[in-house]
C-alpha cells in the first residue's frame, strides 16, 4: 500500500490516486518514509462507479482496522487486489463484499466454521437453526441456552456460504449479519465510517 | 540559538501556516519586526477580526461574516440550480470561469472515511433539508474528480434521486491547448469513453 503525499508535484498527484495499483520508492525510515518516486503500474485500472465506491473504501477501512502497520501480507494484497476488480461488478458486490470478509477472516488465522457443528462434531444439516458463536462455530439451537452473545443462523446458509454461493437473497441477508456479528468482534468496538456511505 | 520568549512565541505561532517551517517563520518574524511594523500591526487586527466574525452561511456553508453570504442573499441568483463544490475556492473558481447564475453549496471537504469523514460531517443532512424543501431543479456535482471527490459525487446524487431531482456531474477530459501525448492514461482513457458527437455541418 502506498501513503500519499498531497504537497507532490501535480505529475504525481494524478498518480497518487486511491485503488490505483503502483510502484513506489521511499527511502527513511520509521512511521512517515519519504515518497521518491511513483510510476504506475502498467495493468487496466479497477473500474469502481456508483455504489463500488463506498465499497472500495469498506474493503480499505476493514484491512487498516484489522491488520497491524508493517506486517507485511502478500496474500492479503493478491485478494484486495483482485476483489477491488471484482467490484466492478455491481449487482454482485455485496456477494464479493462477503467472499472478501471470509477470505481475509481466513489469511488471518480466523478462518470460520460454516460446517461442523462445534458441540456435538456432527456436519450442519439443511433445515435445521444454529447459534453461532465466535471462534467456536455452529451449535444447533435445541441444544443451546439463551446466552446473549450470540446468533441464529439456518444451516442452508451455513452451507452456501461455504461453497461461495450467495445467488440466494434470503442466504445473503443472513450471512450478512454474520459477518456483521463475527467483524464487530475482531474490530472489537472499533466502528466502521465507510458504513454511513451507503445509502 | 534561543530567541527572547516573546520572539519565540511568534515564530511557533507562525509556523501553523501551511507550508511554513521554523526557518521561513524565523524570517517572517524579523521582517515583521525590523521592516514592517505597521504591516505586523494591521496583520494582527485583521487576523482578530477575521477568526471572530468569519462564521459559515446558514445555506451554503460558506465562510461568511453574515448569517447567510452575499451569494445566497443575492435576488439575481437563481436558487432552482444548485452547485455543490467543495472549498470555498471552488466557488471563486466557477465564479470567474463560467456563467452560472444559481447558488453553490460549499461541503468544506469530501468523504473519506478513513480520515473520519462521513456524511454528517459535511453537512450533507443539511443540504438533504435543502433537497426536500427548496424545489431544486438541477444539482451540479462539482467536487474534484478524486476518488473521494467521486464517491461524495455519488452519494448526493443517489440522495438527490430520493427527491427526484436531476444530478448531473461536470465533464473531465482533456485540457485545452493540451497534448494527448503528454496526458496519463487515466484521463485519457476517461475522455475517450466521454468522447462527444461533434455537432455541425461538415
Amino acid at each position: 500500500m502506498s501513503r500519499g503525499s498531497r504537497s507532490a508535484k501535480s505529475k504525481q498527484k494524478t498518480l497518487l490516486q486511491l485503488f490505483h495499483p503502483l510502484l513506489v520508492c521511499w527511502s527513511g525510515k520509521g512511521d512517515m518514509p519519504l515518497l521518491t518516486r511513483v510510476e504506475p503500474v502498467d495493468t487496466r485500472l479497477p473500474e469502481l462507479k456508483g455504489n463500488a465506491l463506498p465499497s472500495a473504501f469498506y474493503i480499505n477501512e476493514l484491512l487498516i482496522k484489522l491488520l497491524h502497520r508493517h506486517d507485511v501480507h502478500e496474500d492479503i494484497f493478491g485478494l484486495y487486489q483482485d476483489t477491488l476488480y471484482l467490484l466492478a461488478d455491481q449487482q454482485k458486490l455485496e456477494n464479493h463484499l462477503r467472499l472478501f470478509e471470509k477470505q481475509l477472516l481466513q489469511f488471518l488465522g480466523f478462518g470460520l466454521n460454516l460446517v461442523v457443528d462445534a458441540d456435538s462434531g456432527d456436519a450442519v444439516r439443511e433445515g435445521h437453526q444454529y447459534n453461532y458463536f465466535i471462534e467456536h462455530g455452529p451449535v444447533l439451537a435445541a441444544e443451546t441456552h439463551s446466552e446473549s452473545r450470540q446468533l441464529l443462523i439456518n444451516g442452508e446458509s451455513l452451507l452456501a456460504f461455504e461453497n461461495d454461493d450467495l445467488g440466494n437473497t434470503g442466504v445473503r441477508k443472513e450471512i450478512k449479519s454474520l459477518m456483521r456479528f463475527v467483524l464487530a468482534h475482531y474490530l472489537e468496538g472499533k466502528p466502521l465510517k465507510s458504513r454511513e456511505l451507503f445509502r | 540559538m534561543s530567541h527572547s520568549p516573546l520572539l519565540n512565541q511568534l515564530i511557533e505561532a507562525l509556523r501553523c501556516l501551511p507550508g511554513v517551517g521554523p526557518k521561513s517563520a524565523q524570517r517572517m518574524a524579523f521582517h515583521l519586526l525590523e521592516r514592517d511594523r505597521d504591516g505586523a500591526l494591521k496583520l494582527s487586527r485583521a487576523l482578530r477580526e477575521a477568526v471572530e466574525n468569519i462564521g459559515h452561511c446558514k445555506q451554503c456553508r460558506t465562510l461568511s461574516e453574515t448569517e447567510i453570504c452575499g451569494l445566497c442573499a443575492n435576488p439575481s441568483r437563481d436558487p432552482l440550480f444548485m452547485c455543490v463544490v467543495e472549498t470555498p475556492s471552488d466557488v471563486l473558481a466557477i465564479e470567474q470561469a463560467t456563467d452560472f447564475k444559481g447558488v453553490y453549496f460549499v461541503l468544506m471537504g469530501h468523504l473519506s472515511p478513513l480520515d473520519g469523514i462521513g456524511p454528517d460531517e459535511l453537512g450533507l443532512n443539511m443540504l438533504e433539508q435543502r433537497l426536500k424543501a427548496d424545489g431544486i431543479q438541477e444539482i451540479i456535482l462539482a467536487t474534484n474528480p478524486t476518488v473521494e471527490g467521486e464517491t461524495t459525487a455519488h452519494y448526493i446524487s443517489q440522495m438527490a434521486s430520493e427527491y427526484g431531482i436531476q444530478a448531473t456531474r461536470l465533464a473531465h477530459g482533456i485540457p485545452l491547448g493540451g497534448e494527448l501525448e503528454y496526458i496519463d492514461g487515466g484521463t485519457l482513457a476517461h475522455a475517450f469513453t466521454g468522447r462527444q458527437k461533434v455537432a455541425g455541418e461538415f
